[in-house]
């Protein structure tokens, strides 16, 4: 069954290059250009790591003095965030990329990461709505950091609106790079301007200039599970990219079947 | 072969440029639709071809792409030598098309609409050629009629017209025939004598005719070339057309002219309807008098809540206004004409920027008005001044390029708002923070906001320049 799809599309074979696209072209398809399949082994590594994580949080780590339990949700919250960054920095690559080359892959990565970075923007609004709703005594406060978060969250969700307002071709892909760049250019600006308007949330622990303030086996615990998650956004992104590559080939199929039946009529 | 392998290929074999028209393999996708398939076409200067075929064969689709209002998926297409990919806007000065519908705006006179066009393109001898060109197509008499009264074949002279008035090497004519009588079909066979030398591309369902009329026809049937025939009776074209000799280096669009001529049109049309800034200053004092309902507002209440009202009410009548510039000119066709110029497509930003402003600018000066007649607020001007200013050049900035990419798109009333909103926080903050100074709510100067508005505003101005290019192109 494979051979008789492989030979009904033209597919161009992988690109063997050592451009950046062409490497990662070579962690998402096979040599004739077809998708990998998932990995496996990824999948196993992740959930090694997650388990290490548990472990760290809630086993290694001590209990924070004066917040007690609640304060473990930190180590979710913060990794989720920075993954979050990473997430809508991808996007900003890929629609840079795109513009620039007009390669669909670049598009692929694009939209995937914007997904997976909105997913993550939830998380962290949600897990920092419990987590304050226990320290501070509100789900929400409109403090600079909340609301920069906030905001940027619209700008991806309002990405993700685009892309299906438009429709899949090359003017939604063109359009959503276009907000790719733009909305990533904004948020340190939205961040900024919140800032200065107004500001309650506590201070970076990690990335301090006086350097870190955390304790040493509570930023053991946070580096374990930062290095997890990031592992994980780096699983479900090639995942969610294999799944756009694998509608092209859909697409590709269905169109070359439309294409014999209109030959076959016209014989 | 991969695409890469292909390219190569074609980059190593550099076409003939002495033929008008030279296209190899051109295909063309919309998403996943395919319109051309693999098209190889050359045309010679003063041939005369008639495209023929069913409905969706792709004429319509290798007419857009000879006029570059669409680009190539695929493929390799000069024009007069030029590449349609790298050097659009060169082509764009030497082809003219009459589309399915003319791109002529309503409400301006056809001597008016030939002006906007020769501006556009930078055409000499304006008055004199609008005044030939209405002459050739029948219209002298109606030169000052507004075109919306015109009836549908005398727009269709009046298209033809407009796509003659600049003089083209290649003229693309999208089934002109249609909604022309008799008489204006005469003007149309005149048009394609071959004495003009002029090399034309017209796609037309007739078939009789275009055996008559042109020196080749080319039947498309599903996006590829089925059948050509050289008509035995046509005349030759004339050799030697004294257009071989191409400039070293493509001229470069045209920037400033343009704006000016957009912004005209722009002011004009306005002046002509009267719609778009009467609805929009009643829009704003409606949107403040359902505050006023809603919070109760006491002049005590004013240096707190009175910089937040006026601007949300003015990022309202923003995104009405933004969304205007461009929804009617794509619901018009209009945009198509201003897509064929050759002009840089940040001078139709930067028009269309500008006529955004303008209006909002006007808008917000009433409102203001009537908001410290009403509340008797204790006002600095300047600081006032300069959040009126700033902010509604950085709002508009990003609402211009929003307001493009929405126009075409499904609920583009809903969409724009959600795409401008979250990005122009900054500049609605820091407004609002400078404006609440000139109030007196504040102790704190005007200036720091005032110079974040200014540094968002270049920021985006920069941006918006450099995307806008792909915002356009299809």
């Amino acid at each position: 069954m494979a051979a008789s799809l492989q030979e009904r599309t033209e597919r161009a074979p992988r690109d063997e290059g050592r451009s950046p696209g062409a490497v990662m072209d070579r962690l998402l398809l096979q040599p004739n250009g077809l998708p990998k399949p998932p990995s496996r082994l990824w999948a196993w590594i992740t959930a090694v790591l997650m388990v290490a994580s548990l472990y760290m949080i809630f086993i290694y780590a001590p209990i924070e003095r004066t917040q007690g339990i609640p304060q473990k949700i930190f180590y979710f919250h913060v990794p989720l965030a920075w993954d979050a960054y990473l997430a809508f920095f991808f996007t900003l690559v890929g629609s840079i990329a795109y513009l620039k080359t007009g390669r669909a892959r670049w598009d692929v990565l694009a939209h995937s990461a914007a997904e997976i970075g909105v997913v993550l923007t939830s998380l962290v609004l949600i897990t920092g709505s419990i987590w304050g709703k226990t320290i501070w005594g509100t789900w929400w406060t409109w403090d600079a950091r909340l609301t920069s978060t906030l905001v940027m969250w619209f700008i991806y969700v309002a990405y993700l609106m685009l892309r299906s307002a438009v429709g899949e071709n090359d003017r939604g892909a063109r359009y959503a790079a276009i907000l790719g760049i733009v909305g990533f250019i904004d948020v340190p600006i939205v961040h900024m301007s919140v800032t200065w308007w107004r500001t309650l949330h506590p201070q970076p622990t990690v990335l301090n200039p006086a350097g870190p303030t955390l304790p040493g086996s509570m930023l053991a615990a946070l580096m374990v599970t930062l290095v997890t998650m990031t592992i994980l956004f780096f699983y479900l992104l090639r995942e969610r990219m294999l799944i756009e590559h694998l509608r092209a080939e859909v697409h590709a199929l269905t169109d070359r079947a439309l294409e014999q039946q209109l030959s076959e009529v016209d014989a | 072969m991969s695409p890469a392998a292909e390219l190569a290929i074609l980059e190593t074999e550099p076409l003939a440029a002495a033929n008008m028209v030279v296209g190899r393999r051109l295909s063309k996708r919309y998403g996943r639709v395919a319109a051309l398939r693999q098209v190889d076409i050359e045309i010679a200067p003063g041939e005369r071809v008639a495209l023929l075929g069913p409905n969706g064969a792709g004429k319509t689709t290798l007419l857009r792409l000879l006029s570059t209002l669409a680009r190539p998926t695929a493929g390799q297409l000069l024009v007069q030598g030029y590449d349609a990919r790298r050097q659009a806007g060169a082509i764009r000065g030497l082809v003219s098309l009459v589309g399915h519908r003319p791109f002529l705006y309503d409400e301006l006179t056809a001597a008016e609409n030939l002006r906007f066009r020769g501006r556009l393109h930078g055409v000499t001898d304006l008055p004199i050629r609008v005044g030939a060109m209405l002459g050739l197509v029948g219209l002298a008499e109606r030169a000052n009629q507004p075109t919306g009264t015109l009836s549908r074949g005398q727009q269709q002279r009046l298209a033809i017209a407009q796509a003659l008035l600049t003089d083209p090497a290649l003229l693309l004519l999208d089934e002109p025939d249609t909604g022309l009588d008799a008489s204006g079909r005469a003007v149309l066979e005149q048009l394609l004598d071959p004495a003009s030398g002029r090399t034309i591309v017209f796609s037309t369902h007739d078939r009789e005719w275009a055996q008559r009329v042109a020196s080749r026809t080319i039947t498309l049937r599903d996006g590829r070339v089925a059948g050509e025939i050289t008509t035995p009776g046509a005349r030759p074209a004339p050799a030697g057309t004294g257009r071989e000799h191409l400039p070293a280096r493509p001229p470069r669009p045209a920037l400033v002219a343009p704006i000016g001529a957009i912004v005209a049109r722009e002011l004009l049309s306005e002046y002509r309807r009267r719609d778009t800034l009467v609805s929009l200053v009643v829009f704003s004092l409606l949107v403040l008098l359902v505050f006023d309902f809603a919070f109760d507002v006491r002049t005590a209440d004013v240096p707190l809540l009175g910089p937040g009202l006026l601007w949300v009410t003015f990022i309202f009548a923003g995104v009405l206004a933004f969304n205007r510039s461009f929804s009617q000119e794509e619901d018009r066709g209009t945009l198509t004409g201003l897509l064929l110029a050759p002009v840089d497509r940040a001078a139709i930003y930067l028009g269309k920027l500008l006529v955004s402003s303008i209006s909002l600018l006007l808008v917000e000066a009433v409102t203001t008005a009537v908001f410290a007649g009403f509340f008797n607020p204790r006002v600095q001007p300047l600081p006032l001044i300069g959040a009126l200013l700033l902010g509604t050049l950085g709002f508009a900035a990003v609402g211009t390029l929003f307001a493009a990419m929405s126009a075409n798109t499904r609920a583009r009333e809903v969409l724009l708002p959600v795409l401008l909103f979250p990005v122009s926080v900054p500049v609605l903050i820091a407004a609002v923070q400078a404006t609440a100074t000139a109030f007196g709510a504040s102790a704190s100067a005007a200036h720091p906001w005032l110079g974040l508005i200014a540094s968002y505003d270049a920021i985006f101005l920069a941006v918006s320049f450099a995307v806008f290019d792909f915002v356009l192109e299809e």
